[in-house]
């Protein structure tokens, strides 16, 4: 099977990748690579293949950060943390649906950013609880149980590489598989003619609650891991600077594909990086470059993909697809 | 048994009744055809009955069951698919696909089974892809399956909107205006399918402008003027009605 030898490839790559890029630095731009793949391909769910675009996802991933924040503060365990970032996110997000779910376009922009918001100012302000700006700090790194070697601390880059990097293909294929099944199916049908979707019986509430609630669950784990690697959890996890860079993932990797947020992430997370020897011009160059590509690919850089081939190893990717 | 029976249909917007009082049945295994000019309500019924309106009175009655007011997506699984009025399916699809959406609302595939169980989500995929093409090969469009949806002319972006109806294995097809803006040829090769599907069991009532494929292929017409049903009969009553003509020609006119 010549697509498994692909997969396995791609899993050695990244398996390999820290001892290519061992210094710390590199490393830890990569690990934000992978937590900026997690948030850029759940808001792919929502706003790629549903298409509305959600302003309130950067708050999911607040969400899941406060969440396991709390609890490891008060001695809980990270593990137990992450099944409480994924708890609130999906009792939120199922209690959300209802009313954003009834709002298309503008509308639902606007709500969704208002729901952000809303959280923003919480953490900002409910100081007794969150520390407000100031953040909750010092949160432990989680641990990992190991039999033979008993309990070892992800304390390294490299093992906090290996841990979001597991999560970060986790979710790929997760998102991936959501989107070749009928479900999917129904997302792209639902975008694309919505009254006609649903003459063929497709509900549309039902099925754009399922991707809405994975975005927000998948999102509540980016936010954990943040949480775990910076130690830090602070209002900025669910600021407007983070949604912005999240939508600025999926347009310029390509809205609607699977491989267009990674490529994005990627982009967006090193661009500012290779950037720096220009000093002040550093962001005014970088909205330059973000703005020619969007001028120039609208569709993303899985535009380019399409015009080059309609068939190839990332075709598998590309929905919609050929059969 | 009437397959459809509508009784004392009415619905407003604000002050303006698109429909009143509508008594009417539609036969199984029967072709039946709404007319009437511009306004007359002939749309607003076909969407009453799809449940895309809320009627404000009245009754609809499917196979016994009443199914007023039922919301729209409900209406795939009681075997009644519909058509729309100059509409792209869905654009960026390929037509194969865009019918093979057609049959989703069956719903065999959970959540747990997208994730956890690929091979049988793309069993079922195969299984519809091939479903679709039979579809296709009813219209005529099986050669351009892997076309994208919008790159479709007009007049095969009708028999695409039919094939995706047939799709679902309706039994009862509401077409409204599949005859607009399609020529002769276009239009003897529609009423061709609509007279096949017939054949296969599937009843069909289509709103429609154009009267060369009411008066051909409908065994009832049912004329609405400014909302109300203003005659009923078989294609030759419906050319001789006095009411018909006035209707649509004014006082002292002919049906050419």
């Amino acid at each position: 099977m010549k697509k498994n030898w692909l997969y396995l490839i791609g899993f050695a790559i990244l398996a390999i990748l820290p001892f290519v890029f061992s210094n710390q630095y590199k490393l830890h731009l990569i690990i934000l690579i992978a937590i900026n793949v997690i948030f850029a391909s759940s808001l792919n769910l929502i706003s790629g293949y549903v298409g509305e675009l959600s302003l309130g996802h950067a708050a999911f991933a607040g969400l899941g950060a406060y969440a396991t924040a709390f609890l490891a503060l008060k001695g809980v365990s990270p593990w137990l943390g992450l099944i409480a970032a994924v708890v609130m996110t999906l009792v939120v997000s199922y209690l959300m649906a209802p009313v954003v779910l009834r709002l298309r376009g503008a509308y639902f922009v606007i709500t969704s950013s208002a729901f952000q918001m809303a959280l923003f100012y919480v953490a900002s302000n409910w100081l007794h609880v969150t520390r407000g700006p100031m953040g909750l700090i010092g949160i432990p790194l989680p641990a990992l149980f190991i039999p033979g070697f008993g309990s070892v601390l992800l304390d390294s880059k490299l093992s906090f590489y290996y841990l979001s990097v597991i999560f970060a293909v986790l979710i790929v294929i997760a998102c991936k598989r959501l989107v070749a099944s009928p479900i999917g199916e129904t997302w792209v049908a639902i975008r694309e003619n919505e009254k006609l979707a649903v003459a063929l019986g497709i509900d549309r509430f039902k099925y754009v609650r399922i991707a809405f609630i994975f975005a927000g669950v998948f999102a509540g784990i980016g936010g954990w891991l943040l949480a775990h690697y910076v130690t830090v959890v602070s209002p900025d996890n669910m600021s407007f600077e983070l949604i912005v860079s999240m939508i600025l993932m999926i347009v310029i990797g390509g809205r609607g594909t699977i491989a267009g947020p990674i490529i994005g992430a990627v982009i967006v997370t090193l661009l500012p990086e290779y950037l720096r020897w220009m000093g002040n011009w550093r962001m005014s160059i970088y909205g330059v470059i973000l703005f020619l590509l969007v001028i120039f690919l609208p569709k993303g850089i899985m535009q380019l993909w399409g015009t080059i081939s309609q068939k190839g190893i990332l075709a598998d990717f590309v929905i919609p697809r050929k059969e | 048994m009437a397959l459809l029976e509508i009784s004392q249909l009415s619905k407003s917007f604000g002050g303006v009744n698109a429909v009143r009082n509508l008594d009417m049945t539609v036969e199984n295994l029967t072709i039946c055809g709404i007319i009437g000019p511009n306004g007359a309500g002939k749309s607003t019924v076909l969407n009453l009955i799809s449940g895309f309106y809320k009627p404000t009175a009245g009754s609809i009655i499917h196979n016994g069951q009443v199914i007023t007011g039922l919301p729209s997506h409900r209406f795939a699984k009681l075997k009644i698919a519909r058509t729309f009025q100059h509409a792209i399916s869905f654009p960026e699809l390929s037509v194969v696909e865009a019918v093979a959406i057609s049959q989703i609302y069956m719903d065999k595939i959970s959540i747990w089974g997208s994730l956890f169980k690929p091979s049988k989500v793309k069993n079922w995929k195969q299984a519809r892809l091939k479903n679709s093409y039979e579809a296709l090969r009813l219209v005529g469009l099986e050669k351009r399956a892997n076309e994208k949806c919008k790159n479709l002319p007009h007049g095969e972006q009708m028999g695409l909107e039919l094939a995706i109806a047939v799709a679902t294995e309706a039994k009862l097809l509401l077409l409204d205006e599949p005859g607009s803006g399609l020529n002769g040829m276009e239009i003897d090769k529609l009423m061709e399918i609509l007279k096949k599907l017939k054949s296969q069991g599937v009843t069909i009532l289509v709103v429609e402008h154009v009267m060369a494929l009411i008066m051909k292929i409908c065994e009832k017409i049912i004329v609405l003027n400014e909302g109300a049903k203003i005659a009923e009969g078989n294609p030759n009553e419906i050319q001789n009605n006095p009411l018909v003509i006035e209707a649509y020609l004014g006082r002292g006119g002919a049906i050419a």
